[in-house]
């Protein structure tokens, strides 16, 4: 049986004017579903004689019928009026599904703007916005492949319904799909083959609909809606998807740019950490000997550095002074820096059994062991000095390391000795220098961020600039230790003026030979 | 005649074509037995309110004779008919229209032009919780 659609499609404003027109026609007329069911007015009794009904029609198909008597022209009329006005009511409710359609897609909008930038991963914009679109355009399926920098290949990152799997080669350019992306212009192309662009719908007819999704500044990816053949994507569809593409791409910008700065924020705080534990691989006290004093400073050019200075005690009495510089900056160089640290005070540790109580020896096995794992184009260079604070003597050996000076009050001496750096070659030897240090003198070793600085103009700080600094002035008395240290750092700003960028780690030490020592511990400055 | 499963929705708007858009919206409402009831002003919204006792109405704030806030207060503070929900379906979007709505007892303040496929959620949910009590 028919169901009743008849009351539905006239409308209510309609039916209390039937009520009344049939109310006051001068013979029985009924208005009835396709079922029989009477919706308004009387049938005529079997004495009154009822015609045959007379269908209603909506869209050439019955959906009721009219009864009046038989011979009447009533039934025929009032079956025409109501086909009239069932379409007039037809076309009504189409506008309205017309406005209602336009009201969703206005809210998708609406809904979208609000969304896309609450998120900060772009394959979760891309599944919001998929999921938002996907049943209002009343797709198939849906999908988003995106490239996470310029020159990358598309990912698939959110899809909806189903995940075709696309073919390869669907985005190069001269594909739809490349196109849409090259060009930056959205395009539908309906009932095309599925072949040509998913592997798993053999034989299959489809509608795309491909929207970019682009900034001034790149291509992101592409949006690619999906529809069985028999559905053609509109113009109105393509409005729509190519809108959501621009408020969807600068989100997308967004949350990328967001997952940079998180992880260089990430690199950031390990870069602090990592700075934490170098400073804490350096001595936090300097020796503390009679009679002399040791000071120094250490000043990475970046978050870590490669530069390190270290004292060891012997049990003798005597003191080991080292210090080093690994080529490059940063992270390598750090990792390079606590790699021969540990080398040094391991073969520092066991110098007294192995009978190395000399610079030279010491150096020619720090440099064999580090020979073993040195990455290529590294190299460290390095000066140690072991002191007998009793006598004033001291034994040096350089590996490669800027030569210390030896300041007098009349005078500041290279001390000269040279070396290949370490790990550069294994079974290399050293040379053993000696000098005694006598009161009142003092010896300087920094590393090369000091004296290859360079000023705005190119000009570099110099070797011979420092040792200038370093002579004993002519009026007031001469700097030492920390004291020295400060004004050196101080002399080192004032020419590179304020807008220098530290090219380089910059490390100081220096040892005095005094009247008195101290007795308590000093920390280094830096 | 309905029966007594009959859900009703009374909607209330001044003009015609909004009544004609919240209906259609609701074309896919899924409760059974309904109802849909019109009202073109104030007055004769109440008079409905009292007479049908509906479970849900749309109601409109702009109306003639007696405004929406005023229908509101009537139904929910001095009939008390708390189980009828209302909501209220407004141009206006002002902070004072959404406080006003919430002072008069109305159950949800909703602006025009409204998203047809919230609207038929809401009134599924509320119509669907009617159902369970």
């Amino acid at each position: 049986m028919a169901a009743p659609v008849l009351k539905k499609l006239l409308g209510r404003e309609i039916r209390p004017v039937l009520e009344a027109l049939l109310a006051r026609l001068p013979e029985p007329l009924a208005i009835l579903e396709m079922n029989g069911v009477l919706l308004f007015g009387t049938h005529p009794t079997q004495e009154q004689g009822a015609g045959d009904p007379v269908a209603v029609l909506s869209r050439g198909l019955p959906v009721g019928q009219v009864v009046g008597l038989s011979g009447s022209p009533w039934p025929e009329a009032l079956a025409a009026l109501l086909a009239y006005l069932i379409a007039k009511e037809g076309e009504r409710k189409d506008l309205a599904t017309e406005v209602l359609d336009n009201y969703r897609e206005l809210h998708l909008l609406y809904r979208l703007s609000e969304k896309l930038f609450v998120y900060m991963e772009p394959e979760a914009i891309a599944h919001t916005m998929l999921h938002e679109v996907g049943p209002l355009v009343q797709v198939e399926a849906g999908l988003v492949a995106l490239r996470s920098s310029p020159g990358d290949d598309l990912e698939l990152v959110a899809s909806f319904k189903s995940a075709h799997p696309l073919k390869s080669g669907v985005l190069d350019p001269e594909n739809l799909i490349g196109r849409v992306i090259q060009t930056g212009i959205a395009e539908i192309a309906n009932y095309l083959p599925a072949d040509d662009f998913f592997l798993d719908l053999p034989g299959r007819m489809i509608s795309l609909l491909c929207a970019p999704l682009v900034t001034e500044k790149q291509k992101l990816g592409v949006i690619v809606l999906v529809s069985d053949g028999s559905r053609q994507f509109t113009a109105n569809d393509l409005k729509l998807v190519t809108a959501v593409s621009r408020l969807t791409a600068p989100a997308i910008d967004i949350a990328y740019f967001h997952q940079v700065e998180l992880e260089k924020a990430r690199l950031e705080r390990d870069l602090q950490t990592a700075r934490q534990v170098q400073a804490g691989l350096l001595p936090d006290v300097m020796p503390v000997l009679k009679g002399w004093k040791v000071s120094a400073h250490w000043q990475p050019a970046r978050e870590v550095g490669g530069d390190f200075y270290e004292f060891i005690r012997f049990p003798d009495g005597k003191l080991c002074l080292a210090i080093a510089d690994v080529t490059d900056k940063g992270v390598p160089a750090a990792l390079m820096m606590a790699n021969t640290r540990s080398v040094l005070r391991a073969v520092a540790g066991t110098a007294r059994q192995h009978k190395l109580l000399s610079p030279a020896k010491l150096l020619a096995r720090v440099n064999n062991l580090l020979c073993e794992d040195m990455p290529v184009k590294m190299f460290v260079t390095c000066l140690l000095v072991i002191l007998d604070p009793v006598t004033g003597h001291i034994r040096y050996a350089n590996a490669g390391h800027n030569l210390a000076f030896l300041r007098k009050a009349d005078d500041v001496i290279e001390m000269r000795a040279t070396g290949v750096p370490l790990g550069l070659f294994e079974g290399w030897t050293y040379e053993d220098k000696d000098l005694d240090i006598e009161l009142g003198d003092s010896i300087l070793m920094y590393s090369d961020g000091l004296v290859e600085a360079h000023n705005a103009g190119g000009e570099m700080f110099g070797m011979g600039r420092l040792r200038r600094l370093l002579a004993y002035p002519q009026d007031g008395p001469p700097l030492h230790g920390d004291h020295l240290i400060r004004f050196l750092m101080a002399q080192l700003a004032g020419f590179t003026g304020p807008a220098w960028e530290q090219e380089d780690d910059v490390t100081l030490v220096t040892l005095e030979r005094c009247a008195a020592g101290l007795d308590e511990p000093v920390h280094p400055s830096g | 005649m309905t029966g007594d499963n009959t859900k009703k929705i009374l909607i209330v708007d001044d003009e015609a074509y909004i009544r004609l858009l919240i209906e259609q919206s609701l074309e896919d409402l899924q409760v059974g037995e309904l109802e849909i009831l019109h009202a073109s002003d104030g007055l004769e919204a109440l008079g409905l309110l009292q007479a049908e006792r509906p479970d849900l109405v749309f109601l409109d704030l702009m109306l003639p004779g007696l405004s929406g806030f005023e229908v509101c207060r009537i139904v929910k503070q001095e009939l008390k008919l708390q189980e009828i929900f209302i909501v209220i379906l407004t141009a206006k979007g002002q902070l004072y229209d959404r406080q006003q709505s919430e002072a008069v007892g109305a159950d949800i303040f909703m602006t025009k032009s409204f998203d047809p496929d919230e609207l038929l959620g809401l009134a599924t949910r509320v119509l669907s919780a009617r159902s369970g009590d």
